[in-house]
């Protein structure tokens, strides 16, 4: 597959901030790429730097093979942070001069801006100016005039922030759609969810490095937890603590409130082996829990904080 | 390039807040204006009814009590609706004195041999007037006792035309009805095109992607920023002159307020000072990431600012710094536009005219060349 | 507490605030201290001076004597202007070094003493100058005087010395100072209570408006509904906040007056001066307590909004009641309309206290004029609450 985007050795400075520290960022062809740190951690930076909006002190940055120019530029589509779109224009009328910046044919741009439309689903909105949206439905608007003119090549910048469920649903779903019709897409967001749902390949950026990057079963399969077991257990005895902890592959054991939770890495039959103990000291065993390693707990490892905070 | 003038042309003219400052200011202004000094030029030709007193101190000069009689005679009979000259409110001297301390009197005549006249300090020209009967009664007697005394046998021949008025200047004016007041409506003119500056800010802001979220996402897209904003300046240069022209011919077609200048005179120059606002506003607008509203303070301080020093709410701002600061007026560009309507009235010939024309236009290029260095970046250290 | 917070939003909106003062303070310094090239309208035949150019082309004795009857004549002021240079009395007119531009035309003398009048002397003015019709009245009563002389006998030369001799007797004018009326030293103080109206609602609303509109607006008043604070203790806070800054502008506005007219403000009648102040100043707190009301529902907008209204009230009532122009100057129609607006009442009273516009002090009317604003400031605080309770109910029932 082809590289659309790549970024070698970045390095962004504001006077003293370093906001990327040689960043290196690959992305091929036909990828929902998540770029997913906290806030502050250098994603719009990066993106930014990538739009050449922004100098950069060092590093390459190249897009469709070469540097930024306007060529490249008219095969992306960005979907900006804030919402960026005139005051005192309708929605259809918004749409249509932002795609008119790409395309110039009228009757292509026409239908381009329908689609858009439907796409977004802001059928019945065409005449309402954006002060009258709700925040979703101006969240989609800002989405319908990034990517009317049909990019290869979509930037979207946490296009989720403030929205509601419904409105995050159709709009993850329009990415994915998206994707399907070939478009390569960097998605950046704090909000790790999203990025597990939709992307293919996530990078963890944090401090303006990047931390971790792979899909996320190998982002998982990078740190030492594969499985955590919860088990409601009441009135275990010291002896019986020490046996749990001593089980294979266990390497954390925790007991308070009559809960017991046990980090695994790695091995098989984990929790059969803890239920069958427990059941064997005839310990009254109330809910049971089995959970995979989300991306935070990745996050919580490598960066040692949260992903929210 | 038509696609962005259109919709950026949308985008401001569905403006409120531009379309009062631009439309509706400069014609409620002008209205004010008006109707402050639309009255001005018929009320001071109003002297009727000064009210008066008249003491009788002694033997008065012959023929002054005739003179009185008729000035303050209603001549209701003769002249329908005529009124007299003066209102004789008393004869009593302490009634007279009363009535000047409450104000109520122009002056007080003391008809003696010498005829005297009492007026309120700061006097107003209701009591300029009085003076100015008696002064020509008191000529005309004196001349009459001197000739009298010299050459009597001229007198029949003096008395007959000691009534003749005759005007001995022929006087040339330039525009007769050129009215000191109109100078406020240039001043106005001058206001709405500067003023422009508001919306030449949006010009940059909205085109730069260190000022606006709305200009980062123009400056991804292939769009050439250097048509782009020339685009948004057309766009904005071609509201501001529909406003300014439909502000103009309010005030000479509805109005008819008195330029002194053919129409197109009006137009061109406010075409000159809509490009100065806009330019003014952009350039403004590129210079640092203050907030929107600080800028558009500025931009309505400074505008103001070079009106107020042209005289838009005071007429006499501008000869007061002609007198001590003479080169200010001369690149003042509220001034310099006020001047070329001026200098059309003074003037017969264009020269001084096109002078003004040309220093704005120098003013024009300035501006014109500092937004474009100021907006030319494409790449920004922060955003 | 909100009452502290109220006086921290200050300083973000100071900046206007202080673009009006220098405009106050420009605006002021000029009237007090240049006024005669200012009050041009205002007709005082006392103190002005109007400036004329001969060109003499004649030189005789006869247009020798007319020049220096000019030159004698208290309110004219002769200026010298290079006739030789083409553009002289063109740009001498338009920069207003001179306002009127005589010329004797060659053979003045001559007609004179043949008793020809036509055609002898000739001028250029500067359209719509204020003193054009005096000079040239002052010149035809000279002339009408010399030609009477002439016609009673005298030869050219003789009737210019009498007519000049004749004139110079006029009629013995003396003045009559009011106790009550105007006086020239309370000049600097009339002014600057004038100018009051216009620039206490610029300043007062440029710097209320935001600031109200930032606490009433819905989420900051449900937020602080919230808090222990009682909506009562709250609005009373507010308006608490806004007082003393109001009152604060009031004493930058006296101490900066005090400046400019070099300690001229106060007299035995500035007592009511200071009350109208006053007054004024509650409306304006009023006007911009109502507009920071209706406008609370979109912050982002009420600077703009702010500046609208304060200036078209601000210009439109300035205009209208007379602060830039005599309301003695004023159509009628306008007067009657501007009746309706308290700047109105405002001058009116200032008219009445100084003495100005001559107007002469009578204490019932003084208090006419206060009564009249303090119910407009009254009813504009009605409005204010009338829709603030509105805007509640509207949201009540959202």
């Amino acid at each position: 597959m082809e590289t659309v985007v790549k970024i070698e050795k970045l390095v962004k400075r504001y006077k003293e901030l370093i906001a990327l520290d040689h960043l290196d960022l690959e992305i091929k062809e036909g990828e929902i790429f998540g770029l997913l740190g906290p806030n502050g951690s250098g994603k719009t930076t990066c993106i930014n730097c990538l739009l050449n909006l922004l100098t950069y002190d060092k590093g390459e940055i190249t897009v469709f093979g070469k540097k930024m120019d306007n060529e490249s530029k008219a095969k992306i589509g960005v979907v900006m942070q804030n919402v960026a779109v005139h005051d005192e224009l309708s929605v259809k009328e918004n749409i249509d001069y932002f795609c008119g910046l790409y395309v110039k044919d009228k009757k292509t741009r026409e239908q381009c801006v329908k689609e858009a439309i439907e796409f977004v689903g802001l059928e019945g909105f065409e005449k309402f100016k954006p002060k009258k949206l709700s925040g979703g439905l101006l969240r989609r608007l800002n989405i319908a005039c990034g990517i009317a003119h049909k990019p290869k090549l979509i930037i979207m910048d946490e296009p989720t922030v403030a929205v509601d469920p419904q409105s995050r649903n159709k709009i993850l779903e329009g990415i994915e759609e998206l994707n399907r019709q070939g478009a390569t897409i960097i998605y950046t967001s704090h909000y790790m969810e999203e990025v597990e749902q939709i992307c293919t390949r996530i990078a963890i950026i944090d401090k303006g490095k990047n931390l971790a990057i792979g899909t996320k079963q190998e982002l998982k399969k990078m740190i030492k937890n594969t499985e955590t077991v919860t088990v409601e257990a009441a009135g275990l005895t010291e002896e019986q603590l020490t046996a749990v902890r001593q089980m294979p592959h266990s390497y954390e054991c925790r007991y308070d409130n009559n809960t017991l939770t046990l980090l695994y890495s790695g091995g098989k039959h984990n929790l059969t082996r803890l239920l069958d103990y427990l059941h064997s000291e005839e310990v009254p065993i109330g809910r049971v829990y089995s959970t995979l390693p989300t991306l935070n707990d990745v996050f919580l490892e490598i960066t040692g904080k949260e992903l929210r905070d | 390039m038509f696609h962005c003038i259109k919709y950026e042309f949308l985008n401001l003219m569905r403006k409120k807040v531009v379309v009062f400052w631009l439309l509706g200011f400069p014609i409620i202004l002008g209205t004010l204006f008006y109707v402050a000094f639309g009255t001005l030029a018929d009320e001071e030709l109003d002297y009727k009814n000064i009210a008066v007193a008249v003491i009788e101190k002694g033997e008065a000069p012959e023929g002054f009590d005739v003179l009185i009689d008729t000035l303050s005679e209603t001549k209701a009979e003769t002249d329908e609706g005529e009124e007299p000259l003066f209102l004789i409110k008393t004869k009593d001297e302490a009634e007279a004195k009363e009535l000047m301390e409450r104000g109520e009197l122009e002056g007080i005549i003391y008809s003696d041999s010498e005829i005297s006249l009492e007026v309120p300090v700061g006097a107003g020209i209701r009591s300029g007037i009085v003076r100015s009967v008696l002064d020509s009664f008191k000529s005309r007697y004196d001349i009459i006792s001197s000739v009298a005394e010299n050459h009597p046998e001229k007198l029949p021949e003096l008395l007959e035309n000691i009534g003749a008025e005759a005007s001995f200047v022929n006087s040339s004016s330039n525009d007769a009805n050129f009215d000191p007041y109109v100078q406020y409506f240039y001043n106005l003119l001058a206001m709405a095109g500067l003023m422009g500056s508001m919306m030449g800010m949006y010009c940059s802001i909205n085109h730069q992607a260190n000022l606006s979220t709305l200009g980062a996402r123009v400056e991804v897209s292939p769009m050439s920023k250097t048509k782009d904003i020339i685009s948004s300046m057309i766009a904005t240069l071609l509201i501001h002159n529909i406003f300014t022209s439909i502000g103009a011919a309010y005030l000479v077609f509805v109005l008819r307020v008195e330029f002194g200048v053919p129409f197109w005179v009006i137009l061109f120059v406010n075409f000159l000072s809509t490009l100065i606002g806009d330019c003014l506003g952009c350039f403004a607008g590129s210079l640092s990431t203050m907030k929107e509203g600080v800028k558009n303070g500025i931009c309505l301080a400074f505008s103001l600012g070079l009106c107020f020093l042209s005289g838009l709410m005071v007429g006499g701002m501008r000869l007061i710094i002609e007198e001590t600061v003479p080169f200010f007026n001369r690149i003042n560009p509220a001034a310099l536009i006020v001047d070329c309507f001026y200098s059309l009235c003074v003037y017969d010939s264009y020269d001084k005219f096109w002078n003004n024309v040309i220093v704005l236009l120098i003013w024009c290029v300035l501006l014109l060349t500092g937004s474009f260095v100021a907006t030319r970046k494409r790449k920004y250290k922060s955003l | 507490m909100v009452f502290k917070a109220y006086l921290k939003l200050v300083p973000s909106y100071l900046n206007q605030v202080i673009m009006y003062m220098v405009i106050f303070a420009v605006l002021l310094a000029m009237v007090v201290v240049g006024t005669d090239n200012i009050s041009a309208g205002s007709g005082t035949l006392g103190g002005f001076a109007s400036l004329v150019s001969v060109n003499d082309l004649d030189g005789t004795e006869e247009s020798k004597a007319l020049i220096s009857y000019l030159e004698n004549s208290p309110n004219i002021k002769l200026i010298d202007i290079d006739f030789d240079k083409e553009s002289a009395v063109q740009d001498s007119l338009y920069n207003r070094k001179t306002e009127y531009v005589l010329t004797v035309k060659k053979g003045f003398g001559e007609s004179l003493q043949k008793g020809e009048y036509e055609n002898i002397l000739s001028s250029e003015v500067i359209g719509g100058s204020s003193y054009e019709s005096f000079v040239g009245n002052e010149i035809d009563t000279y002339m009408s005087a010399v030609r009477l002389y002439i016609i009673g006998g005298s030869d050219s030369v003789t009737a210019c010395a009498e007519a000049a001799k004749t004139l110079e007797n006029g009629v013995k004018v003396t003045s009559y100072q009011q106790e009550e009326g105007w006086n020239e030293e309370n000049k600097a103080a009339y002014y600057f209570y004038n100018f009051i109206p216009y620039i206490m609602i610029m300043m007062i609303l440029a710097i209320l408006v935001p600031t109200f509109s930032t606490f009433l607006n819905d989420e900051m008043r449900s937020r602080s509904l919230c808090s222990p604070i009682s909506p009562v203790r709250y609005t009373f806070q507010i308006i608490a906040g806004a007082f003393v800054i109001s009152i604060a502008i009031s004493l930058v506005l006296l101490v900066t007056g005090l400046i400019i007219t070099q300690g001229r403000l106060f007299n035995d009648k500035s007592v009511y001066s200071l009350i109208q102040m006053f007054i004024f100043m509650l409306f304006s707190l009023g006007v911009s307590a109502l507009v920071g009301i209706l406008c609370s529902s979109s912050i982002k907008n009420s600077p703009y909004v702010t500046s609208m209204v304060s200036n078209v009230l601000g210009l439109g009532m300035a205009f209208m009641c007379g602060v830039f122009v005599k309301q003695s100057l004023l159509g009628e129609g306008v007067l009657n309309a501007s009746k309706l607006l308290p700047a109105y009442w405002y001058v009116r009273g200032n008219n009445l206290i100084m003495g100005g516009d001559g107007a002469v002090f009578d204490k019932g009317e003084v208090m006419v004029c206060i009564t009249v604003q303090a119910l407009f400031a009254l009813a504009v605080f009605a409005a204010a609450l009338l829709a603030a309770s509105l805007k509640r109910g509207r949201r009540a029932s959202k």
